[in-house]
C-alpha cells in the first residue's frame, strides 16, 4: 500500500502525534475513501435547493450577528481594560520594537529551526536507516535511541541539556545548544521513523526484484528502498519544520532569546503584553500557515 | 569622509595608548599588592577591554535601553573601570540571568558582574565579591490605594507575585505569611502587569529594584511599603578567590563614595522613584575577602552525605506527586478535548456554511501557532490582564488555567485525527446510507461516525500520548508542581546528581507512554472495522 503525503501531513504537525512508535507496523494508513470530492461534507446531504439554501442563509446571518455579538462584547472587556490604549499599541508596533526585539527574536527562532532541522534530518537518515537494516547489531541500539527520544517530552530535553550545558561550562550559549539538542532528537527520531515506515510500505516486489538480481538484502535497502522513501518523505520533512519552529517557543522556557522570549522582554519594559503577543502570535501563525500550505501544494505534486 | 577617517585613527591610537598605559606598569604594580597604598592598580592588566555582566531588565539599576545601558550597576561598573585605566568603549557589557551568574564568572566569560549580585554565603562556594557597593532590603510594592498591606505579615491569604527563583518570595512563605498565594513569573515586568490590573497585590523584591520598576513609564499609582524586612548587600562579583582583585575593587569604590560620585549616581538612579537608600546601611563598610576566604577555608568540612541516591532524591522531592499533576492535566485536557473535538468535527460536515467556517479557522489556527504561546497568553493575559480566576487558590488557579490551554490547543487536533478516521469510511457507506434515504443526521450519526471513530483510534492515542508530553509546557502557565518545573528546580538544588535525575524523569514518561500505546494498539485492531 502506497503512503500518502497527505495523510501524513495531518497527524505529524502535533508534536509527537505521530505516535510513541509503539504501534506495530501493521497499524496502515487507509487509503483515503471519503477523499474524492473535496469537501467531505456535500457527500452526507443533498446539494441544498431554494428553501434550504434560505435557511442556510438564514442561520448563517444570525451565526454572522452571534459573532459580531461576541467580538463587540470581547472589545467592550478589552477596553474596560484600557487594552486600545494607542501608547500601548504603539510601543507593540514601534520600528524600536521591530529591530530591537521581533527580528532579533524571529531571527534566532529561525535560525535555531533551521540548524535543527538540517541535523535531525542526518539524525533520521541515520538512526531510520540502522533500524531497517538485517543485523540486530544495528537495530536494537537505534530502535532504543529512537524510542527513548519519542517519548520523552521535548521540555524535559531541553531543560536537562540547558542545566547541563551550564554545568559543564558551555556559557551563555548553553540555552542555544539545549533547544538544539532537544530538538534534534525529537524530530530526529520521528523523522527515523517516517523512513522506516516508508520503507516498510514500499511494494514488496521492489525488495523481491533486487534479490532476485543478486543484490545483498543491506545493498537492497541502501540502493533501492530507501532512496525511494526517501522521495516520498520530502513533504512530511516540510511540515516536521513547522513542528520546529513551534516547538523552539518551549526555549523561552529555558531563557533562550527566540520570538517568544523577546517578545515578553518587550511587554515587560512596556506593559503591553497583549498587544506585544498577539503580534507575536500572528508572526508565528503566519510563518507556520505559509510552511503548511506550501507543503499541502507540494503534497499534491509528489503525490503523483 | 577625511574627518571620519581622522577620527578612526583617534580611536585607534585611544586604544593603543590605553594598552600601554595598562600593560606598562605591571612589574610596579605587582610588587604593590599587599601594601596599603590608596593609588588604585588595574586587577586585569594585559586585558585590552573589560568584560562586565549586568541585567537588562532592571531599570534604575542594570538596565539596556535599546543600545545604551543604564542604572546604578552600570554608573559603579564604569567608574570603577575608569579607575583601572578603561576608557567608556573598551567596556563590553553582557546579560547576567540571575541563574547563569556563577557559570559566567567560573567560565571567565566576564570579568566582573554587578547585577544586583546579593552577596550571600551560599554564593560565596562558587566566587567571591568585593564591595558592596550598595544594601538594599526587600520590600513590597502594591497599588496606592490599598493600605491593608502594611509588611509582610499582612500578606495571609493574599496574591503575591515574584520572580521565579527569589529568595524574597520564599523568606516571606516561611518567615512572616504562610498562607500566601505565590505567583512566580520569569520577569518583573510580567507581574507589575498583574499588580497593576489587581490579579495580584503584591510584588517583592528588594526596594531600590521595586523602586525603579514603580517609577518606569506605563507603571502608574505603585508604593513602595517602605518596610524592608532584609537585608540585601549587593556585591561585586568576580572569579573565586582572587583577593587582589577584591581589594582593587574596594580601593575604586571607596574613592567612588568619598568624592561624593556615588551618592550623586544613586540620586541620579532613584529620582523620581521617592526612594532613599536606607542611611543607617549606606554606605556599607567592605568586607576583607582574604579574611573570609580564610574563615571558610577553615569551616569547610566535606559534606560527604549520599546526595546522589535514588532514596534521597524521592525523599527530599515530591516526584511522584508532580507526575501525578502532569497526568490529571493530561486526563482532564484530554476528556475536554475530546468533547471539544467532536464537536469542532460535527461543525465541519455541516451543511450549514458558517459554523464549517468557524470550525476549520479555528483548527487551521491553533494547529499554526506554539503551545507555549497559549500556555503564556493564559497565565498572562488571561488571568494577569483580565483576573480570569478560578479559584481563590493559586495552584488550583493554575492548574484549571493550563487545562484550558491545552484543552483549546488539542482539541484542533483531535478534530483532525477523527477527520482522517473519518477518511477511512469508504465512500459506499455514505452513498449506501443516502440511497437509503437517510437525512444528514441519520448518515452523519448512524453511519458515518460510528465507524469514523472506530478508525481514529490510533491518531487519537497519538494524540493522548503527545497531549500528556505537552502538559509539562503547563511550566509556562506557572504550574510550578508538574515534572519540568520540579526536575529543573532538582538539578539547580542538587547538580552532582544531574544524570540520574534526568534518567527517573525521563523513564517515568517512558513508563506511562508504553501501556497507553499497547492499548492504543489493541483498541485500535479490535475496533477498527474490518473491510
Amino acid at each position: 500500500m502506497k503512503l500518502h503525503a497527505s495523510d501524513l501531513s495531518v497527524e505529524s504537525l502535533a508534536p509527537g502525534v505521530e505516535g510513541s512508535g509503539l504501534l506495530p507496523e501493521n497499524v496502515k494508513i487507509q487509503t483515503p475513501a471519503l477523499h474524492r470530492p473535496k469537501d467531505k461534507g456535500t457527500l452526507l446531504f443533498d446539494i441544498p435547493g431554494k428553501k434550504a439554501l434560505r435557511k442556510i442563509r438564514v442561520f448563517n446571518i444570525l451565526g454572522g450577528i452571534l459573532l459580531i455579538m461576541l467580538l463587540i462584547w470581547i472589545g467592550m472587556v478589552l477596553a474596560s481594560n484600557g487594552q486600545f490604549a494607542p501608547e500601548l499599541w504603539g510601543n507593540a508596533l514601534s520600528v524600536d520594537a521591530w529591530t530591537n526585539f521581533y527580528i532579533p527574536g524571529l531571527l534566532s527562532t529561525l535560525e535555531v529551526s533551521v540548524l535543527a532541522i538540517l541535523a535531525s534530518i542526518l539524525f533520521g537518515l541515520f538512526f531510520g536507516s540502522l533500524r531497517v537494516l538485517p543485523s540486530r547489531i544495528c537495530r536494537a541500539p537505534s530502535a532504543t535511541i529512537v524510542e527513548f527520544s519519542r517519548a520523552v517530552p521535548v521540555l524535559l530535553f531541553m531543560v536537562f541539556f540547558w542545566r547541563f550545558f551550564s554545568l559543564i561550562g558551555v556559557g551563555e550559549a548553553s540555552s542555544f545548544w539545549a533547544v538544539f539538542f532537544g530538538l534534534l532528537l525529537y524530530n530526529g527520531s520521528v523523522i527515523a521513523e517516517l523512513l522506516r515506515s516508508g520503507v516498510n510500505n514500499l511494494p514488496k516486489g521492489q525488495r523481491e526484484a533486487s534479490l532476485s538480481l543478486g543484490l545483498t538484502r543491506t545493498q537492497s535497502l541502501l540502493k533501492v528502498e530507501l532512496p525511494q522513501s526517501v522521495k516520498s518523505m520530502i513533504p512530511a520533512l516540510v511540515t516536521q519544520l513547522v513542528v520546529v519552529l513551534k516547538d523552539t517557543a518551549l526555549g523561552s522556557i529555558i531563557m533562550y532569546t527566540d520570538l517568544l522570549q523577546e517578545t515578553r522582554r518587550l511587554a515587560s519594559a512596556n506593559f503591553n503584553v497583549l498587544q506585544a503577543m498577539t503580534i507575536a502570535t500572528l508572526l508565528y501563525f503566519a510563518i507556520c500557515f505559509a510552511l503548511t500550505r506550501a507543503v499541502e501544494h507540494f503534497a499534491d505534486k509528489w503525490g503523483k | 569622509m577625511r574627518s571620519r577617517l581622522r577620527s578612526v585613527i583617534m580611536y585607534m591610537l585611544t586604544i593603543m595608548l590605553t594598552l600601554m598605559i595598562s600593560t606598562a606598569p605591571t612589574s610596579i604594580a605587582r610588587a604593590d599588592v599587599g601594601t596599603n597604598d590608596e593609588a588604585i592598580h588595574n586587577p586585569f592588566r594585559g586585558q585590552a577591554t573589560l568584560r562586565i555582566g549586568i541585567k537588562y531588565d532592571q531599570p534604575g539599576l542594570s538596565f539596556k535601553d535599546g543600545g545604551t545601558f543604564t542604572g546604578l550597576d552600570v554608573d559603579v561598573a564604569k567608574y570603577i573601570a575608569s579607575e583601572f585605566g578603561y576608557a567608556e568603549e573598551q567596556l563590553i557589557f553582557k546579560e547576567a540571568p540571575a541563574k547563569q551568574r556563577e557559570t559566567l564568572l567560573q567560565q571567565n566569560d566576564v570579568d566582573m558582574i554587578l547585577a544586583t549580585y546579593s552577596i550571600s554565603e551560599k554564593r560565596r562556594e562558587m566566587v567571591s565579591f568585593a564591595g558592596p557597593y550598595f544594601v538594599a532590603g526587600q520590600d513590597l510594592l502594591v497599588r496606592k490605594g490599598d493600605d491593608s498591606i502594611t509588611g509582610p505579615e499582612s500578606l495571609d491569604g493574599r496574591n503575591l507575585c515574584s520572580v521565579t527563583g527569589s529568595t524574597s518570595a520564599q523568606t516571606i512563605k516561611d518567615k512572616f505569611a504562610k498562607s500566601v498565594n505565590l505567583m512566580e513569573q520569569p520577569g518583573y515586568g510580567d507581574c507589575i502587569s498583574a499588580l497593576q490590573s489587581g490579579a495580584v497585590d503584591a510584588v517583592t523584591t528588594d526596594d531600590i529594584i521595586l523602586a525603579g520598576l514603580a517609577a518606569q513609564k506605563g507603571a502608574v499609582d505603585l508604593k513602595l511599603v517602605g518596610k524592608p524586612f532584609t537585608q540585601e548587600k549587593y556585591g561585586v562579583g568576580i572569579k573565586k578567590g582572587e583577593v587582589e582583585a577584591a581589594v582593587e575593587i574596594n580601593k575604586a569604590i571607596q574613592k567612588m563614595i568619598d568624592s561624593g560620585e556615588w551618592l550623586r549616581a544613586v540620586e541620579k538612579n532613584t529620582r523620581g522613584t521617592n526612594f532613599q537608600p536606607n542611611p543607617q546601611t549606606n554606605p556599607s563598610a567592605f568586607e576583607d575577602l582574604g579574611i573570609i576566604e580564610a574563615q571558610r577555608e577553615a569551616l569547610s568540612v566535606d559534606a560527604n552525605e549520599d546526595n546522589n541516591s535514588l532514596s534521597y532524591l524521592f525523599a527530599k522531592y515530591d516526584i511522584l506527586g508532580s507526575f501525578l499533576v502532569n497526568i490529571e492535566l493530561m486526563l482532564f485536557s484530554g476528556l475536554f478535548s475530546l468533547l471539544l473535538g467532536v464537536l469542532l468535527l460535527i461543525f465541519r460536515i455541516v451543511p450549514l456554511s458558517s459554523l464549517r467556517l468557524l470550525a476549520s479557522s479555528f483548527v487551521e489556527f491553533f494547529r499554526n501557532i506554539p503551545l507555549t504561546i497559549v500556555m503564556v497568553f493564559m497565565a498572562l493575559v488571561v488571568f494577569s490582564q483580565f483576573k480570569f480566576t478560578v479559584s481563590d487558590n493559586f495552584d488550583v488557579n493554575f492548574f484549571w488555567l493550563a487545562v484550558i490551554g491545552l484543552t483549546l490547543y488539542h482539541s484542533a487536533f483531535v478534530c483532525e485525527a477523527l477527520r482522517s478516521g473519518v477518511n477511512t469510511v469508504p465512500l459506499g457507506q455514505a452513498e449506501a446510507a443516502r440511497s437509503l434515504g437517510l437525512g444528514f443526521r441519520a448518515t452523519a450519526f448512524k453511519v458515518i461516525l460510528p465507524q469514523a471513530f472506530r478508525g481514529s483510534i490510533a491518531p487519537l492515542g497519538n494524540t493522548l500520548i503527545a497531549l500528556l508530553k505537552n502538559t509539562t509546557v503547563a511550566a509556562a502557565a506557572s504550574v510550578a508542581t508538574e515534572t519540568s518545573s520540579l526536575m529543573s528546580n532538582m538539578i539547580e538544588f542538587d547538580p552532582q546528581a544531574i544524570l540520574l535525575i534526568f534518567s527517573i524523569f525521563a523513564l517515568g514518561y517512558v513508563i506511562i507512554i508504553i501501556p497507553i500505546g499497547l492499548l492504543t494498539t489493541h483498541f485500535s485492531d479490535r475496533l477498527a472495522v474490518k473491510r
